[in-house]
């Protein structure tokens, strides 16, 4: 039996078709629950994110049964098997549970070090585990996966600094202003990465959250939507006094926000930081206002360099999650040849002494004028050969693990014929 | 010997201490930090014992040899580490004052000759806190300072545009204000009542000498005076932020001034405290 992996994700397949072959929650119970009735795979576990759709399943790890799953998912999702041809990926044994540790540290992520696949894989499981298709082995490899995902997030720096520019702009504000329930935002018109960044402020859990467009009502269906207040856009350069924190994205060709403007509004609001960021191209704030004392003013190709070099810091972790995920498969997989070794173990000292018992049976029928003692005797001398024959072989064995060793063991004592 | 061997074993401590805070800080694992507060504690446990047994050899409180003084500033330091991690719930800090207690320690420990037999006039518990006190002050003005070099580190960082790189673990500008100003009220209150009961036990222990005016009080009225206006301005119209922090700089040079060379060349009665 081995643990094997077939499935899809966004270095192999496009998009259209990686939509198609999704499975909701609905979908993936119903997938796992055929999977394992129809026998294809012992267990399986079906992960299923917008960038990846993957089986895990336990089977012989033969070329038939890898095509059977993908034959699965085809006719699953009403794909034909030729079209697909080239989309799909798999890897059995080793190379599977690489695979699956890698993705649940998100190695194998579009982004790397993105936080949410950790989740997903958790749910893939829990999902499976409801619905009865898993067992010894994928509950131990899920198991550890979680765990594997959450030591290199923790010994790692891939998921430390933020790589979006809205992230960038949030951790920004939590570097001046602390925690930041206490801080107010002014949105100054509205794109869709001012609102991505405001939404992260929101998350973050910002006191209060103010609108202002050239056009009121868009202001006021934006307020709504996220639950803040919309002003006139000719008042927002008043209400500078009491905001923290000014996203600011409008079309204009000249500068929206002025030195002077800021250095007087500074004044009145006691010089506490202000930090401002400019989303705005051409851009909405005058450079020159970054000079005013305890201004924080960011422009978007500062947070874009700032998100870039993040990104490269990341990746020099990379060999350090590289090196603790070959640890976590080593374990693994010294757990799952224990767990082959045993049955074997049991089967061989149960043949002997069959043998033992059968053979000493018959000879001991022929000698009919022993005593009891000499009964006895001869049983433990039985007992003793066997013992001292098997000890050797039974250590090596334990020691070793290694499942070419435990295949000439199987066949060298045909133990696989009976169970 | 059980001097020597007491203090070698809270360097030991606070060596620990400082490697934990280290992993904290590279490593990232929580379980350093644990490390790091655990052995702080007992280090200081440790010390805590030297210095008694110190006090009982000597007849009194280190005020007149640097080495004394300089081991009971070092515990103080760990002391206000202790007191910060517990207010503010953040170990960042807390690398550069562990860090600084051991130095201390170290110098007094390798330094160290200790004048047997108690002075006269200078025993007494009044004159024991007055010391204590004062130290404890100092080590509240270290982590002022400490605290208000990270902030100007750190505003120099956020206003260049340049956020990423190894000093964004720096906490932020808010907390690192917080506290500045809680240390810095610490240090002020302190020092108010090392200066007061000073006073009150010169008047008791020296009644039938003339009171004299000494070097040291000047400073440390000038300490407190600093101190107080940062306290004042911080938040106050063009002092909040870094303005601010440098007038804590300023009050924690004054401090090491008044600790060194006032003690060493100005002061009749304070040699070294």
């Amino acid at each position: 039996m081995s643990t094997l992996v077939v499935g899809l994700n966004h270095l192999t397949a496009p998009i259209e078709l990686r939509e198609r072959v999704t499975f909701s929650v609905e979908t993936n119970r119903e997938a796992i629950t055929r999977l394992s009735a129809e026998g294809t795979l012992r267990e399986a576990v079906i992960v299923s994110t917008c960038n990846r759709s993957e089986i895990y399943g336990v089977g012989d790890g033969e070329e038939h049964t890898l095509s059977a799953v993908r034959n699965f998912v085809c006719d699953f999702h009403g794909l034909d098997p030729r079209q697909v041809d080239g989309c799909f990926y798999h890897h059995a044994d080793s190379a599977a549970v690489r695979h699956l540790f890698r993705v649940a540290s998100s190695l194998d992520s579009m982004v790397l070090g993105e936080p949410h696949i950790l989740g997903q894989v958790r749910d893939a499981f829990l999902l499976a585990l409801e619905s009865r298709t898993t067992g010894l082995i994928l509950n131990q490899l899920f198991q550890k996966a979680g765990h594997v995902g959450k030591r290199v997030r923790a010994e790692t720096e891939i998921g430390l600094r933020p790589v979006s520019v809205s992230s960038v702009a949030v951790d920004l504000a939590s570097k001046i202003f602390g925690r930041l329930g206490q801080c107010s935002v002014l949105v100054v018109g509205a794109g869709e990465m001012s609102e991505l960044t405001l939404e992260s402020l929101i998350k973050r859990g910002v006191r209060q959250v103010t609108i202002t467009n050239r056009s009121f009502d868009r202001a006021q269906a934006l307020a709504e939507r996220h639950g803040g207040r919309a002003i006139h856009w000719q008042h927002f350069i008043g209400i500078l006094t009491t905001e923290d924190i000014v996203i600011s994205s409008v079309q204009s060709d000249r500068h929206i926000l002025l030195r002077e403007a800021v250095e007087k509004s500074m004044i009145d609001r006691d010089h506490r930081p202000l930090f401002l960021i400019d989303l705005g191209l051409p851009r909405n704030i005058d450079p020159e206002t970054r000079e005013v004392y305890n201004v924080f003013l960011y422009n978007l190709d500062d947070l874009q360099s700032a998100a870039d070099s993040n990104k490269e810091e990341r990746r020099k972790d990379l060999p350090k999650a590289e090196r603790i995920i070959e640890e976590e498969v080593e374990k693994f997989l010294r757990w799952q040849a224990r767990l082959h070794l045993e049955p074997v173990v049991k089967r061989l000292r149960h043949k002997i002494d069959h043998i033992r018992q059968s053979e000493l049976d018959d000879h001991l029928r022929k000698l009919d004028r022993l005593t009891d003692r000499e009964r006895r005797i001869i049983t433990a001398l039985s007992h003793a050969i066997v013992n001292k024959i098997l000890h050797e072989p039974t250590v090596r064995l334990k020691s070793s693990l290694d499942e070419q060793t435990l295949q000439t063991v199987r066949r060298l004592f045909d133990l696989d014929g009976e169970e | 010997m059980t001097l020597g061997l007491l203090n070698a074993a809270a360097i030991l401590c606070y060596l620990i201490s400082v490697g934990g805070y280290l992993g904290l800080l590279l490593g990232r694992r929580p379980a350093f930090g644990r490390l790091a507060t655990g052995s702080l504690l007992l280090g200081m446990a440790v010390h805590f014992l030297a210095l008694v047994h110190r006090s009982t050899v000597t007849g009194g409180v280190p005020y007149k040899d640097f080495y004394g003084s300089a081991s009971l500033f070092a515990w103080m330091i760990a002391l206000v580490c202790l007191l910060l991690e517990l207010r503010h719930k953040q170990k960042a800090m807390s690398l550069f004052l562990v860090t600084i207690a051991v130095v201390l320690q170290i110098t007094s420990a390798i330094l160290q000759n200790i004048p047997v037999g108690a002075r006269a006039g200078v025993a007494g518990w009044l004159f024991a806190f007055h010391v204590n006190v004062t130290m404890f002050a100092y080590a509240a003005y270290a982590i002022s300072f400490i605290a208000s070099m990270m902030y100007l580190i750190q505003y120099g960082r956020l206003r260049a545009r340049r956020p990423g790189g190894w000093l964004s673990l720096l906490p932020s500008l808010d907390l690192l204000e917080r506290v500045n100003l809680t240390s810095a009220a610490i240090g002020v209150v302190a020092l108010s009542t090392g200066i007061l009961t000073g006073a009150i036990w010169a008047r008791t222990a020296w009644q039938d000498t003339p009171l004299h005016w000494d070097a040291k009080i000047t400073w440390s009225l000038l300490t407190l005076i600093i101190y107080t206006l940062y306290i004042i301005v911080q938040k106050r119209k063009g002092w909040r932020g870094p303005r601010s922090a440098l007038v804590a700089v300023g009050g924690f040079l004054v401090v090491v001034f008044s600790y060194t060379v006032v003690n060493l060349y100005f002061s009749k009665s304070h040699t070294f405290f």
